[in-house]
């Protein structure tokens, strides 16, 4: 198991390697330059802020330099923030998405396991079809649509929660609300699959078989077994989750890293850009690392398979 | 000798969006206490529902729609889920066709056999371990305690059916049914398992009812038979008469398909022509009627009633009625 979560962080190393290069080359073909109102400079400032920048070296060079400061865990500063510390400023906002990203990730999952298990075992009748139109609205309706509605009705017109902006706890709700639908939907329908594929299984009549209560064996052999396939589909939500925040947290007017990111993009805030993606894509990765492993933990099958490959 | 169980008069139907399926259409019987009854027929033919109904496993689409399983002063068929759910594997308990899926498989071996002897015989962990350790030992598995950490996935076929008959006997139940208990397995496999079946049987005392439509495995391991047929009983009888006295031409038909070892390869094997009734629309008049070489005009007409042979056989069939004639004896011994 050491060896083969060893073995997966290599590869992940490698694959951020390549995520970091690609997007490097890409974010310095964009048009334009991290310069503000870049025509209305006297050319001698404007190649003094360049030089002091390191960007007009040949961009080779500037390759090499930003991948030498990542070995020194340095992202390099803002060029939009006046010289921030890039680190520094994920660290800032890293709290707040990742806040609202696992607080809609766990109502997804506990609205939507619920929703799930509960259209499993009432099949046609009120609540699966109410759970089966709930998810086509929640697939359907894009987050940021849901979020203006929110905020509006929530928000503005009922006050029951503050519309917009961050600083308590109520803020966050709307946001994670948001974020959680789409997880909602489509987690409660895998359940509702698998349970009920799992619940006719013969292993569930050898159960009943056995005397156990209709609880017991809902509980002890249809969920851990109907939840073997619905950990896949985690990873993918994750990642819903994570693009979901670029425009919910637009929104909201949440101080985290999805604005940062979009402004960056915007403004041409190289070393911005670059700092966000790779601190994505370590997200996307650790947390497909982290299912993988529940997954063998999970289902034995994968568990022994996986010893033998060692 | 009182029976253990009695079935009198039973009806099942599933539903479906073409209607009511009859699966089982008025079926009596009665297992005693140590005896093994097999049920015959082929696919389709309600044995396997009629297993399923005397534990309640139906699922939700079938009903019963009238009669009573007598289990012991109860009627099996009346009892809430719950008093069920004290019946199921403590006083009868089931076994599967296919061993490959009918265990767990994110479950050790281990903890599929507990559950049943901390529900039925409230043994504490560590005695319920010890329990499970003997029963494995009891159905010829090695190493039991290795075993229990195991997983399914880790045993043969063979193997899981042994477990699945220890995680059968562990609330030492009275009547075991095994449904088709040997048809996913290798042919040495099967001796196997079933000879485990029967030297438990007569160790534990309980009663075997042996779904199959294996006629070997009938005249092998079986005290008495039962010839099912679309939904209804058409032959009933100890194993000597039903193989050595056949009465009615459906059996006849079933052990005249039986391949013989003297065959040669240019013979073909003998086959019933025909296919069974539909159930949806079950015939009014005896079920066998377009398939049988002997059928009279009145088959067409009037279902047979059971007609008894002998004190312990009985025929649904018009060949049989005291009234008819009885030229076909001879018919049917001259076909062999």
């Amino acid at each position: 198991m050491t060896f083969y979560i060893l073995r997966r962080l290599i590869l992940m190393m490698v694959t951020l390697l390549l995520i970091i290069t690609a997007t490097f080359f890409l974010v310095h073909s964009l048009p334009g330059t991290p310069l503000k109102n870049e025509e209305k400079l006297p050319p001698e400032i404007r190649d003094q802020i360049l030089h002091e920048y390191g960007l007009d070296q040949p961009l080779y060079v500037q390759y090499f330099r930003f991948m030498g400061g990542l070995f020194k865990a340095d992202l390099g500063k803002s060029l939009m923030y006046d010289g921030r510390d890039i680190s520094q400023m994920l660290k800032e906002r890293f709290f707040a998405s990742a806040f609202i990203g696992f607080q809609g990730i766990l109502i997804g999952l506990i609205i939507g396991g619920g929703l799930g298990i509960l259209s499993a075992l009432y099949q046609g009748r009120w609540i699966d079809n109410f759970a089966t139109s709930t998810s086509v609205l929640g697939v359907s309706i894009p987050s940021f649509v849901l979020a203006g509605l929110l905020s509006f009705w929530v928000g503005v017109k009922w006050g029951i929660l503050p519309p917009a902006l961050w600083g308590s706890y109520a803020h966050t709700i709307m946001p994670s609300l948001s974020l959680s639908v789409a997880v909602i939907a489509q987690f409660s329908r895998y359940v509702r699959t698998e349970l009920v594929e799992v619940l006719n299984q013969d292993y569930i009549k050898t159960a009943r078989a056995k005397g156990l209560s209709k609880a017991a064996v809902i509980w002890r052999h249809g969920l851990r077994n109907a939840l073997i396939p619905a950990v896949t589909v985690l990873g993918p939500l994750t990642v819903n989750i994570l693009t979901g925040s670029l425009v919910v947290e637009k929104i909201f007017g949440v101080p985290g890293m999805g604005a940062l990111f979009v402004d960056s993009i915007i403004n041409n805030d190289y070393t911005a850009v670059l700092g966000t993606t790779i601190f994505y894509s370590l997200l996307i990765m650790i947390s497909v690392l982290l299912i993988d492993i529940l997954y063998g933990w999970i289902d034995p099958r994968i568990r022994v398979a996986g010893r033998r490959g060692e | 000798m009182t029976p253990l169980l009695t079935v009198n008069n039973l009806h099942v139907s599933f539903h479906s969006y073409q209607g009511e399926i009859q699966a089982v259409r008025g079926i009596h019987f009665a297992v005693k206490p140590g005896e093994t009854l097999a049920i015959v027929g082929e696919s389709g033919c309600g044995k396997s529902v009629t297993a399923q109904t005397i534990m309640r496993l139906l699922p939700s689409t079938a009903k019963i729609v009238q009669g009573e399983i007598r289990y012991e002063q109860q009627d099996l068929t009346q009892l809430t889920e719950v008093k069920m759910e004290s019946i199921r594997g403590s006083q009868i308990a089931m076994i599967f066709q296919d061993p490959m899926t009918s265990l767990n498989p994110t479950m050790t071996i281990g903890q599929q056999l507990m559950e049943g002897l901390r529900k039925h015989l409230h043994l504490n962990k560590r005695l319920a371990k010890k329990r499970a350790e003997e029963l494995l030992s009891l159905v010829g598995i090695s190493n039991p305690h290795l075993r229990l950490k195991q997983y399914p996935h880790q045993l043969s076929g063979g193997m899981r059916q042994r477990v699945m008959i220890a995680i059968a006997l562990a609330g030492d139940p009275k009547l075991l049914i095994a449904d088709e208990p040997t048809t996913a397995l290798d042919v040495t496999i099967q001796a196997q398992i079933m000879e485990l079946l029967k030297s438990i049987q007569e160790k534990m005392g309980m009663a075997l009812l042996l779904i199959t439509h294996d006629l070997g495995i009938v005249a092998e391991v079986a005290d008495r038979v039962m010839v099912m047929y679309a939904g209804k009983i058409v032959e009933h009888g100890t194993v000597d008469e039903l193989f050595q006295h056949t009465k009615h031409p459906y059996t006849w038909g079933l052990l005249r398909s039986l391949p013989q070892l003297k065959q040669s390869r240019e013979e073909s094997l003998v086959a019933i022509p025909g296919s069974p009734p539909d159930l949806l629309h079950p015939p009014k008049a005896c079920p066998y009627v377009n398939r049988c070489l002997q059928a009279m005009v009145i088959c067409d007409q009037t279902p047979p009633e059971l007609t008894a042979c002998s004190s312990t056989h009985q025929v649904a069939c018009w060949l049989e009625h005291p009234m008819a004639s009885k030229e076909h004896e001879n018919r049917a011994g001259g076909d062999e």
